[in-house]
């Protein structure tokens, strides 16, 4: 197994997971919340990834974030660098391509809540950010760490549109799944073993965890 | 200033139901004012529009002088600026926060020792002492209503609205909190809007009551004047005076006026003028039942009837009787047993002049 690409993505799967907590969770509230009849707009763009190969989110991703596109002009005069075979660039396509894992489950378990805690809270006071950290988030806990684990785990997996945006270079870019696509393209098979081995072991104890975590809040 | 809270306005909902209020509370200490009338009458609603929880189409809110709603100057004043507390059909309280941390969370912006202070002068105003670290889940029903209320109170809110407060707790734990809940709020000097469609409810706890029927506003007024007096047929239906049949008026002389219902004329009482066209207002507690001869009575009204049903309830029976029109009539085991009173037999019905309230038909 690579260190190197070891140490990559649980970068990228940390990273991934910390930005959509940010963007997630008032994402996720809102959603869960809103009665906006428009709504399921919104969602179906969250959603996209679920049903899009990889490759094309990869594909337009690229397009609009190259070195001639607007995005792209701009994040070269921000910063000097290109987003395209960089890690920040397949920071943001993983992000992006996690929405659906992360929002999902976080807009579940805030639809869940009963109106009356939060008009409860008003009531006492409590301003909307208030009772967003102090009921709303303790109260929907167990989905949105369903969020985070799905999000980690499936980051930690993630291949089609790592490869896409950031190409396959060591250190930089190279994750393990894509250094088990180069192990096998070697025939290295003892090390791409080792490789998926970890990975299976740690994408079921990821599902173990959500499926309890899930059971848990049935029965809550 | 006016110390009172004067409320106007309309509220349309998809389903085509039209809220259309307009009453006037005076707010000086303590008083109890019920919001009464049958589910779907918009009494929550309206309990939700005071509490800025939902907004009205139209009209205007003010609390002592202070403008809460105003539709043509679009303003509406938060839940959290209003200063007002509330309590829940359900209670809501935080599932993940103990007693304790259920009644602090309303406090913020004071020191922390006198936050405690006034933690713990509510917890043992409640008794809820011993179970000041539980979760709510762990509390009886009583219990958490005490929770729900404490967790109020210890803000000093300038108003108290209290939605179904008890219609979540057993019989014989709503009567124990029933009594103790005006006492408290009294102590407090908390004035309160409590919403609730139960009649002894509303004849226990409150001064003032509003009936509320199809989201308008019927009759406001102290508490006797509204269940003795109904300002019309809708009132008297939803206060529960049993029997409620349209009469016309023959004549008044000295206040007793005759009047005809069904094939029977009645003597009743008279206050006010009265068009010819009434509604006859009967409780079935005014109605005597006689069986065999009887002597000179003070009462007006004298009829034969037939029983025609009997229905046990509780320690009463209630007895309806056809004379010529179906009046309802209670009365207790004893009595029952007394005439050996069946089904079919003939009674004599003994209604005293006063004992009938008239109110205009529209």
């Amino acid at each position: 197994m690579d260190p190197a690409a070891l140490w990559l993505t649980l970068k990228l799967a940390c990273c991934t997971t910390l930005a959509l907590l940010f963007i997630g969770l008032p994402l996720g509230y809102w959603l869960g919340r809103t009665r906006w009849k428009w709504r399921f707009l919104v969602e179906a763009v969250v959603g996209l990834p679920l049903v899009l190969p990889p490759t094309v989110v990869g594909f337009y991703l690229l397009i609009a974030t190259g070195p001639r596109s607007m995005l792209g002009r701009f994040y070269e005069s921000l910063t000097g660098g290109m987003l395209p075979f960089s890690f920040q660039g397949i920071l943001l396509a993983s992000v992006l391509f996690n929405l659906p894992f992360a929002v999902r489950p976080f807009a579940a378990s805030f639809a869940s809540i009963d109106q009356r805690l939060l008009e409860a809270s008003w009531c006492l006071g409590a301003s909307h950010l208030r009772t967003f950290f102090r009921i709303a988030c303790p109260i929907a806990w167990p989905g949105i760490l369903t969020g985070i684990v799905l999000t980690f785990a499936h980051t930690v997996g993630e291949f089609g549109v790592v490869l896409m945006m950031g190409g396959n270079i060591p250190g930089v870019t190279r994750t393990l799944s894509i250094s088990i696509y180069d192990d096998v393209q070697s025939l290295d098979y003892a090390s791409a073993h080792q490789t998926a081995f970890v990975l299976l072991l740690f994408s079921f104890v990821a599902l173990t965890i959500t499926y309890s975590l899930q059971r848990r809040m049935v029965t809550l | 200033m006016t110390e009172s809270i004067d409320a106007r306005f309309v509220k349309l909902f998809p389903s085509g139901f039209h809220l259309n209020c307009e009453f006037s509370i005076p707010i000086q200490g303590f008083s109890f004012s019920v919001l009464f009338g049958p589910s779907g009458s918009g009494k929550t609603t309206i309990l939700r529009i005071l509490a800025g929880l939902d907004r009205p189409d139209e009209g205007v809110i003010s609390f002592c002088g202070e403008k809460w709603f105003d539709s043509n100057q679009g303003l509406h004043r938060s839940p959290q600026s209003r200063g007002i507390g509330i309590v829940f059909q359900d209670y809501a309280l935080f599932p993940h926060l103990s007693v304790e941390q259920n009644i602090s969370f309303g406090l913020k912006g004071i020191s922390g020792r006198e936050r405690s202070a006034r933690v713990n002068e509510i917890l043992s105003m409640l008794r809820l002492d011993p179970m000041r670290s539980r979760f709510p889940h762990k509390l009886s029903g009583g219990e958490q209503q005490r929770v729900a209320l404490a967790r109020t109170l210890v803000r000093r809110p300038r108003l108290l609205l209290l939605d179904e407060p008890l219609s979540a707790l057993d019989q014989p734990t709503r009567a124990e909190i029933r009594h103790e809940l005006r006492g408290l709020l009294q102590a407090l000097d908390v004035p309160t809007i409590l919403v609730t469609h139960d009649r002894v409810e509303t004849i226990a706890l409150a001064e003032r009551v509003i009936v509320l029927s199809g989201g308008s506003v019927q009759q406001i007024g102290d508490v006797q004047q509204v269940f003795n007096h109904p300002a019309n047929e809708i009132v008297a239906q939803i206060v529960g005076v049993e029997t409620v049949l349209p009469g016309v008026i023959r004549e008044i002389e000295e206040g007793i006026a005759v009047v005809d219902v069904g094939t029977v004329s009645l003597r009743a009482a008279v206050r006010d003028s009265l068009p010819n066209h009434v509604t006859v207002c009967i409780r079935a507690e005014e109605v005597l039942i006689e069986k065999g001869a009887q002597g000179a009575t003070s009462a007006r009204n004298r009829f034969q009837a037939v029983v025609r049903s009997i229905i046990a309830e509780g320690p009463v029976y209630r007895i309806v009787v056809d004379g010529g029109f179906e009046l309802t009539a209670l009365i207790t085991r004893h009595a029952r047993e007394e005439m050996a009173l069946q089904e079919g037999d003939t009674v004599l019905v003994v209604l005293k002049a006063h004992g009938i309230h008239l109110v205009p038909r529209e």
